[in-house]
């Protein structure tokens, strides 16, 4: 365990704010009908449709679906950083009172990087080569926190390097990206993410390109911003085994929709979509285990090849003539557990049997 | 070292034309109304001349080619060879022995060094020994020296290995340096600061190899010019474009094109002079059908001189008759070729011309506007049926198979005529380095014009060019562009074709 | 460090000395000087006693030593032509054209990241064809007529500046005008190709993640990433600016290396030929070596040994 993150207190001159603490209904985020469209040859095409969903303070979201899944567009989307590529973005995405959809670049700068911290999935090319680690860390302070003098910012960003286990800050201060290994680069990723203590991480695929034992102490390190911090979190992954242990909520995407979100325990618990529970089974576990790790058969969908009515229809068991053809309406299934499937009663008595 | 493409040359100088010519129409309006400034009183005046080349130093001892002209104005020579053949300079008289073996100067002493030592003989001892050193340059010009002497104070002797009626113009050009100052500050110091007898005093060296010269006040003549800067510009362009903003004086060798556009700029004038460089074809006699005379002769009788004259000089020049030409001492004056090309035709056939393509080399520079010269023989000759190939050659590249005497078929080049026609005959006729043919009577009237003179030399110099030329044909004569100066109005300026003439002669 | 440093000279040493071989090889095929230096009239026993004393009846093998054994000294002979010591020739001229090139280089680099900047900052693709046609017009131009074109404009028609030799700073403007803007088009497309790719990286997503702006990025960022190709390409196209300098030289009448080269190779006088050669292949290594250095101190990844 890593020492306590209370150090990484906002400094006391701080700008105005941009967001509040929360939204007016208690939320930290709500997101509603996100749509990000994209220009393709055959015309624009939504790679995220219709994602809505809400984060309470101190909440830890996940995000899972394959690739392609519209997943990570949906969150880049959420903090602006796909409005040079999209070439339409709808819906809105409250964050402490101001819809990051609508808000200015000028508006988003501020919040991006002291209210949202963001973490991504390869931390070797998420920084920059050719400027030393201390350099990119103390930036994120000083483009938010003018006037503070070198000493103080190098203060800082040691302390920041410390609160995340990196051995001998001090020293490395002055390294570039290529002389940490893969688990400190993400891990000064990380500092660089918390370094203002924000209200908001958002974390891309954190884990994935880092070793089993590092990908545990990552995730150790999520949860204790959350817990020391306070920080919302939001984790976006392919890997649901992830999110088991370090979720309070979670949201399963395909071909650009949601199609299940629910607490932890319901989407583990009582799947109500195929496709979660397609995913579950490919997780190894203890008890049955198996000598191939399984992947969900058949293929996503690509951009702008949308299989009609329900699209995950080509690789479900249950798939039925309806499937073929209409596009299932969100149902609410349980307390806070929705899902959209045709068949989702069919779902609950399969999981039943299996159990 | 690169070569050029030569479409982009074109391309290039086509450009440039256009450019030019808006610039100076430009120019010519601004400054139209009230014109000719010109003619006006001389005024000495400071001017600046360009160089073609930089000079590496300057001391006429080592260097034969770099410095000419600034070694014209710096240093005096024994005597001063004039249009009207050579005036005494630093020697008061010369004579020869009746065997033409002993050339005896005497040397007017009075004359003195511009840094006021006094001249005697053994400055010009002291030159001339360092030129007839092994590895010295002016050896090639001095070869027929046996030895030198100097006997009295004020008398300096040559000893000849072989009679030259011309040697008075190849010893007595050369520039004397003073012995005691050259030995005291050395080679390099005298080249950082030479001093001579002539008009001009070294004044200061100016970058990149050029020097500033100003007027010496105890030269006997007073100087048309104060000072002279002599600044190395190598480009052509840049040559014309400095003398239209004022910042040279007088560029020399204007292209004939350029002359209209720049005689309508009322600050410049322009000069024109009779040339001394003759364009010709040479055979090479060794191979057929070369060795033909009648081949020879028709190949001579190809060309619409005149024709060629306006068309590729744009008639600044004239048709040469044979190489040694005015303005040179003794020239013949003969009259060029008249074109047949029925006749020409005829002669070639007899001459037993098989009809396969005959090399013609030539070198793409020195030789005035060298390709379209080149395809314009190449097409004259096509008329009358001998098919030639062309090849261009580099200067330099030429200049070493035309010593050699690897040339094959015929050549084209440019021949400058020196003051005396001695230039020519050793170089193209008398047996040299350069000559394709043998010929035992062309030697024989050779012989004779170096060991006569007068009228009698004058007439063996003539029956010597009318054997080479047109007896023997040897030579097909094409023409001769003239000397064109481009100068500030209302300079004292008169150039001759040997000379721009920055000094007041004597 | 000092290791490399050794290295990069035990090479620097091993690149001259090829160059000097390769020299006195190239001058020697050229032909024989005589012909040139001698008069027309000159026979061909005078040339063979003149050849003798300048030591060129010499097997060719004992006048490569002899060659050798001058360069260790830094003696590579006697001008043929002018009969002052060869190298003093070329030194004497070195710092016009060192100062020429130099500047040229310097004001190269500034206006193409200057114009690079500002077409990334702005990201206007109507500018950039505008800057970018420019510079290709120009490429399009052989150096020697442009330099003709300037001349003309600035120097004949509006008399602004002047064209013949180095006297004071607006001497400077036309030559380094004509050799600077040579390798613009070359030097906008490699830093266009080098932003757009560093622009993609992932690093750049990071730093808008943090709150930086997008022109804040590009400089912060995305600059220091591409100056480091760039400064290879520059230090590439070195050549080109010696190349440059030659036409450059003779047009604008400047007192450098360059233009005495040319002289020296018409005249064939090897002395100065081979002193100009190896004058300027030593500081072409010179150079070459410190833009290793400065690309290594940029860049982090590259360890010198």
């Amino acid at each position: 365990m890593s020492p306590s993150m209370t150090a990484l207190r906002r400094p006391t001159q701080s700008a105005p704010e941009i967001a509040a603490p929360k939204n007016s209904d208690g939320s930290l985020l709500r997101v509603e009908n996100l749509r990000v469209e994209f220009r393709t040859p055959a015309g624009p095409v939504p790679a995220v449709d219709g994602v809505t969903f809400d984060l309470a303070p101190g909440e830890i979201l996940g995000i899972v679906g394959e690739s392609g899944s519209g997943k990570s567009v949906a969150l880049s989307s959420i903090v602006g950083l796909t409005r040079g590529e999209a070439s339409g973005i709808s819906g809105s995405a409250h964050f402490g009172g101001l819809d990051l959809i609508t808000a200015s670049e000028k508006e988003l700068r501020k919040v991006r990087g002291r209210d949202i911290g963001m973490v991504f999935q390869n931390p070797m090319t998420s920084l920059n080569p050719v400027r030393t680690i201390g350099t990119q860390l103390a930036e994120a302070i000083s483009l938010h926190y003018k006037g503070l003098s070198r000493s103080e910012l190098k203060d800082r960003v040691i302390a920041a390097l410390r609160q995340v286990g990196v051995p001998a800050a001090e020293k490395r201060l002055g390294q570039y990206a290529h002389e940490f290994s893969g688990g400190m680069q993400q891990r000064a990723m990380i500092a660089m993410a918390l370094v203002n203590s924000p209200r908001l991480v958002i974390a891309d695929e954190p884990t994935t390109a880092l070793d089993v034992t590092i990908q545990a102490q990552v995730l150790d390190l999520l949860v204790q911003a959350r817990d020391e911090l306070g920080a919302s979190i939001i984790i976006v992954t392919h890997d649901l085994g992830v999110l088991a242990e370090i979720a309070d909520r979670i949201v399963v995407m395909y071909a650009g929709r949601m199609v299940e979100s629910g607490s932890v325990y319901d989407i583990f618990d009582r799947p109500r979509h195929p496709y979660t529970e397609r995913l579950q089974a490919c997780l190894p576990s203890l008890e049955t285990p198996r000598k191939r790790l399984l992947t969900v058969a058949g293929q996503a969908p690509v951009l702008g090849a949308r299989p009609s009515g329900c699209a995950f229809h080509p690789r479900c068991f249950l798939a039925s003539d309806i499937c073929f053809t209409e596009d299932p309406a969100s149902t609410t299934v349980g307390d806070g557990h929705v899902a959209s499937c045709h068949h989702s009663d069919l779902m609950a008595a399969h999981v039943k049997e299996d159990l | 070292m690169r070569s050029y493409n030569r479409r982009w040359i074109a391309a290039a100088a086509a450009s440039i034309a256009v450019v030019m010519l808006a610039a100076s129409c430009g120019g010519s309006s601004s400054g139209g109304g009230s014109s000719s400034s010109s003619d006006g009183p001389a005024v000495a005046a400071d001017i600046s001349v360009p160089l073609p080349a930089p000079l590496a130093v300057i001391d006429p001892t080592v260097d034969t080619a770099a410095g000419g002209t600034v070694y014209g104005v710096l240093f005096r020579s024994l005597v001063f060879n004039g249009l009207d053949g050579p005036v005494p300079a630093l020697a008061k008289s010369w004579a020869i022995s009746p065997d033409g073996l002993t050339w005896t100067y005497t040397l007017d002493t009075s004359l003195k060094f511009q840094d006021g030592s006094a001249f005697d003989s053994a400055d010009v001892l002291f030159t001339f020994q360092k030129m007839l050193t092994a590895g010295n340059p002016h050896l090639g010009t001095l070869s027929i020296v046996a030895s030198i002497e100097a006997p009295t104070p004020d008398t300096f002797v040559f000893h000849l290995k072989t009679p030259n009626a011309a040697f008075i113009i190849l010893s007595g050009g050369k520039s004397i340096v003073p012995s005691d100052y050259y030995q005291s500050v050395g080679a390099d110091g005298f080249s950082k600061s030479p001093i001579g007898a002539g008009p001009y005093k070294f004044d200061s060296a100016v970058a990149g190899g050029g020097v500033k010269v100003t007027a010496w006040a105890d030269y006997p003549i007073k100087q048309p010019f104060k000072s002279i800067d002599f600044v190395p510009v190598p480009s052509p362009q840049a040559q014309i474009a400095g003398l239209q903003t004022g910042t040279l004086d007088v560029v020399a060798n204007v292209a004939a094109s350029q002359v209209e556009t720049l005689k309508s700029d009322s600050k410049l004038k322009i000069t024109e002079t009779e040339g001394n460089n003759v364009a010709f074809i040479a055979f090479n006699t060794g191979q057929a059908p070369m060795s033909s005379l009648d081949f020879r002769e028709g190949v001579d009788l190809a060309f619409d001189r005149d024709a060629m004259v306006k068309t590729l000089l744009s008639g600044h020049g004239v048709a040469a008759g044979g190489l040694i030409t005015q303005p040179t001492i003794g020239y013949p004056d003969l009259d060029a070729p008249k074109y047949d090309a029925t006749a020409a035709k005829a002669a070639i056939k007899k001459s037993g011309y098989d009809g396969s393509a005959i090399n013609l080399t030539y070198p793409t520079s020195v030789l005035l506007n060298a390709d379209l010269t080149a395809q314009a023989v190449a097409s004259y000759l096509n008329d009358v049926g001998v098919k030639v190939t062309l090849i261009p050659l580099d200067y330099t590249t030429f200049l070493q198979q035309w010593a050699a005497k690897t040339i094959q078929g015929m050549y084209i080049m440019g021949y400058n005529n020196g003051i005396d026609a001695d230039t020519i005959i050793s170089s193209l006729y008398a047996g040299g380095s350069r000559v394709l043919f043998t010929d035992d009577a062309v030697t024989t009237a050779v012989a004779l014009t170096r060991t006569t003179s007068g009228d009698v030399r004058v007439k063996a110099l003539k029956a010597l060019e009318e054997l080479v030329m047109e007896t023997k044909h040897y030579y097909a004569p094409l023409m001769m562009p003239n000397v064109i100066y481009a100068s500030t109005a209302g300079l004292p300026f008169t150039p001759n074709a040997f000379s721009p003439m920055y000094a007041a002669p004597k | 460090m000092t290791r490399y440093v050794a290295i990069r000279l035990a090479q620097a040493a091993l690149t001259i000395y090829l160059i000097l071989t390769l020299t006195f090889v190239l001058a020697r095929m050229a032909g024989d000087p005589t012909a040139l230096l001698l008069p027309a009239e000159t026979n061909s026993e005078d040339a063979a006693i003149y050849r003798k004393a300048l030591g060129l009846d010499k097997p060719m093998f004992e006048q490569y030593i002899d060659y050798l054994k001058g360069a260790v000294h830094l003696d590579f002979g006697r001008s043929l032509r002018g009969g002052g010591p060869a190298l003093d020739f070329i030194t004497e001229r070195l710092p016009a054209t060192l100062k020429l090139a130099g500047i040229s280089l310097v004001v190269s680099i500034i206006l193409a990241l200057g114009l690079g900047l500002i077409i990334e900052l702005t990201n206007s693709e109507r500018l950039r064809t505008f800057i970018l046609s420019g510079a290709l017009l120009r490429e399009a131009i052989p150096a020697f007529v442009f330099a003709l074109m300037l001349i003309l404009l600035f120097g004949v028609k509006l008399q602004w500046l002047p064209f013949i030799g180095m006297n004071g700073f607006s001497s400077y403007v036309m030559p380094v005008a004509t050799l600077s803007s040579a390798t613009l088009a070359l030097y906008l497309r490699v830093l266009r190709s080098n932003f757009s790719d560093e622009r993609s990286k992932e690093y750049m997503r990071t730093a808008l993640a943090k709150g930086e702006s997008r022109s804040y990025a590009i400089i912060r960022e995305a600059f220091p990433n591409v100056l480091l190709p760039f400064i290879t390409v520059v230090a590439l196209n070195l050549g080109f600016l010696i190349v440059g300098s030659v036409l450059v030289e003779t047009v604008f009448s400047w007192p450098g290396v360059a233009y005495a080269m040319v002289q020296a190779v018409t005249q064939r006088d090897f002395p100065v030929i081979q002193a100009g050669v190896i004058m300027i292949a030593t500081v072409f290594v010179i150079v070459n070596i410190l833009a290793d250095i400065v690309s290594s101190k940029l860049d982090p990844r590259i360890e010198l040994s």
